[in-house]
């Protein structure tokens, strides 16, 4: 755990962890990034706009029977909607993404995008892809179910890559006939693969979840 | 629980018609059409756009926006309503949030309804869709189904006039229903909510059990199901206890007989039979009559138990008779040379047996055999089986039964009706009970 | 729980079973073609010894 300062506003910055060299301080909403025992200072998010998430930084829970907690959030729009991206932490080192969407969770963990399927190939390239083509990625049967370019509302807390307001990346979506969920984001020539499946809220056993004034929250025992 | 309890709602101002709007899944909230004035806008980012500005007076709701109910130990909110249509009639269906579940449906259709729940994964489906173990047989074919009418907050970008294909899978107490476009499929589990539940959660709605006459909902339950299989049993053991007892008489004893001779339109003949001891505390008698002489005439034949203690009677009647002749049609003959009687609830005692006959011809018909003389033979039996009071008790014992019966052939029958896949005859088995 | 209306068809068809058994017990039907004529007293048979 390192305490730094916030290269802006002054305001005490605490990285729980070295592998998380980024967070955006709670205070001015500088995304400080750690370069050993500095703070630099690569810009500003937007403020986030208000929504209904029964999910803050600080929720903890359980994920294939190891413990995670939120630490940070990259919230996304596009065309027809927006979205959360929370990252969580693992209790044995790892990380994963809970995708937020329309209603839906979904858990993912990041992949390596080489040699999976000749799809993700063609997509890397940036090359148009057809609704409902078949990929076998990691064994499972995906179809392609949504494309869309994104564009960073903002962000909170730490996380793995900076997340400026306004980055956009492509973003294309597969989900297999049994609730197996992969996305693939694109920025420029720059792959990352994710790869999980569907959850619900009670699966995940939440604990400190925010709050909701006017709605009571579940208890997972 | 009122809204605006806290901060969990986010207040706008319609740009249309400058009502004052609470959105209750901001952050999730694509589409927002005004309840006021029915003005649709973008709330997909936070600055709200007016897409499209109307001056629509808003459909009073059953159940008003922002309303919350508990359904199957959750509460929800509904925050969206929106009217569609598919070859031919309507069915509305509400948009319900809860933040910690995500969203569910709420769909009405003729006064049933229904709590649909989107699935991630897809069920397998062909002719029939098996999901979760269940089996659902193609109920209504593909068919495109239209939004005719929108208000309230939707998650993705709805519009009046939005068009699917769906298709509907069903089983006794729920739907599975797939709705598809160009770029994508979804399904959803219409779970079938009784009456009696969606009315105790929201009270406005209209909703009602079936009657003779109306026409269920496809996934719609007997309501005879339940009771089907109890008042079968019920039935069956009623009436195997009915044709046991009945079978289980013992036989009848002869206990007299009178033969007289009777002689055609003379005065009546009386002859006494007797001591008669019955010995059981109560029995029937059975008394057997006979005339094999008589043609073209008749013989009364009256028949009396007389207790010799108290002096009671026990009276019946037997009318033997028999005509013949010839007409267009060849020869005919009517009547009966030969009766069986019988008297109920006679106690035990010792008894006379009186009997009195006479015989008479017919006037017109040319034959006459005044005097003459004919046998009349009555036998009596101690004990009678009376196959009415069988007949009786089995009718009154099945008759409930089998009004169920009917009642679920014609519930099956007028589902069935709407069914647009291949006809099936009426399918009781299927509607029959929640498997 | 059993719902009430196989209840009320269980007690009814007790009833009916019930009248049935009665009724054959006395040996009573209401089918019957004869049964106790109202009060005449003729005097028939043996009065005494």
């Amino acid at each position: 755990m390192i305490a730094l300062n916030c290269p802006n506003c002054g305001a005490e910055i605490v990285f729980s962890t070295p592998a998380l060299p980024v967070k955006v301080c709670d205070h001015c909403r500088t995304i400080v990034v750690r370069r050993g025992q500095s703070a630099e200072n690569v810009g500003t998010v937007a403020e986030l706009p208000f929504d209904v998430s029964p999910l803050k930084i600080g929720t903890r829970g359980e994920w294939a029977g190891e413990g995670f907690e939120i630490v940070g959030r990259v919230r996304w729009s596009w065309e027809d909607g927006a979205w959360n991206e929370w990252f969580l932490t693992l209790q044995g080192g790892g990380t994963r993404w809970l995708g937020e969407a329309m209603g839906q969770l979904m858990v993912t963990e990041e992949r390596s995008p080489d040699d999976v399927d000749p799809i993700l190939e063609l997509l890397a390239q940036g090359k148009d892809i057809v609704i409902g083509q078949e990929a076998l990625i990691y064994g499972v049967r995906y179809r392609l179910v949504d494309q869309r370019t994104a564009r960073c509302v903002s962000s909170e807390g730490e996380l793995p890559f900076t997340a400026p307001t306004g980055w956009t990346v492509f973003s294309a979506d597969f989900r297999s006939g049994q609730g197996d969920f992969a996305s693939l984001q694109r920025d420029g020539r720059e792959c990352r693969l994710y790869v999980g499946r569907c959850v619900d809220l009670a699966e995940l056993k939440p604990d400190n979840l925010r709050i909701l004034p006017g709605w009571e929250a579940p208890t997972y025992g | 629980m009122v809204d605006g309890a806290g901060s969990s709602i986010h207040g706008i101002t319609c740009p249309a018609c400058g009502a004052a709007l609470a959105m209750r899944a901001p952050g999730y909230t694509v589409t927002l059409v005004c309840e006021y004035c029915g003005s649709f806008l973008d709330t997909a980012n936070p600055d709200v756009r007016l897409i499209a500005r109307l001056e629509e007076e808003q459909q009073k709701l059953e159940i008003p926006l922002g309303t919350r109910g508990i359904l199957r130990g959750v509460e929800w909110q509904a925050i969206g309503y929106m009217r569609r249509f598919s070859n031919g009639p309507t069915w509305e269906e509400y948009l319900l949030f809860n933040p910690y579940h995500g969203y569910r449906w709420l769909v009405g259709a003729d006064g049933s309804w229904s709590f649909g729940t989107m699935l991630t994964a897809n069920p397998d489906a062909g002719g029939t869709a098996r999901w979760q173990g269940r089996t659902y047989r193609l109920f209504y074919g593909r068919a495109k189904t239209q939004v005719d009418y929108v208000v309230g907050e939707f998650y993705w970008r709805v519009h009046v006039g939005e068009t699917v294909i769906t298709m509907d899978y069903v089983r006794p107490g729920a739907m599975l229903s797939m709705e598809e476009n160009a770029a994508e499929r979804s399904w959803t589990l219409n779970e079938y909510l009784p009456p009696g539940e969606i009315k105790a959660v929201f009270p406005g709605v209209t909703a009602r059990g079936w009657r003779l006459g109306d026409t269920p909902a496809p996934h719609e339950p007997s309501p005879f199901a339940r009771q089907f299989g109890p008042w079968r049993n019920i039935a069956l053991s009623a009436a195997a206890v009915l044709l046991v007892s009945h079978c289980t008489v013992g036989p009848l004893g002869l206990v007299g007989r009178a033969d007289l001779s009777v002689v055609i339109d003379k005065p009546t003949v009386t002859r006494s039979v007797g001591p008669i001891q019955l010995t059981s505390p109560w029995q029937g008698m059975t008394v057997d009559t006979s005339t094999p002489a008589i043609d073209q005439g008749w013989t009364d034949i009256d028949i009396a138990f007389v207790d010799r203690r108290t002096q009671e009677r026990y009276e019946v009647y037997s009318l033997n008779e028999h005509y013949y002749g010839y007409d267009s049609d060849g020869s005919w003959s009517e009547g009966n040379r030969e009766q069986t009687v019988k008297v109920g609830g006679v106690p035990a005692g010792t008894y006379d047996l009186i009997v009195e006959a006479s015989a008479h011809t017919w006037s017109n018909t040319g034959y006459n055999r005044s005097g003459t003389p004919v046998g009349v033979t009555v036998s009596v039996y101690r004990g009678a089986v009376f196959y009415g009071n069988l007949m009786l008790a089995l009718v009154l014992v099945l008759l409930p039964f089998l009004v169920l019966w009917w009642l679920q052939y014609m519930f099956d029958k007028a589902r069935l009706a709407e069914m647009d896949h291949a006809p099936a005859p009426a399918d009781w088995s299927r509607g029959r009970g929640t498997e | 729980m059993m719902k009430p209306g196989t209840l009320i068809y269980a007690l009814w068809c007790l009833l009916v079973v019930g009248g049935f058994l009665t009724a054959q017990h006395y040996g009573y039907s209401p089918f019957a073609d004869g049964a106790r004529a109202p009060g005449s007293v003729h005097a028939y048979g043996p009065q005494h010894k």
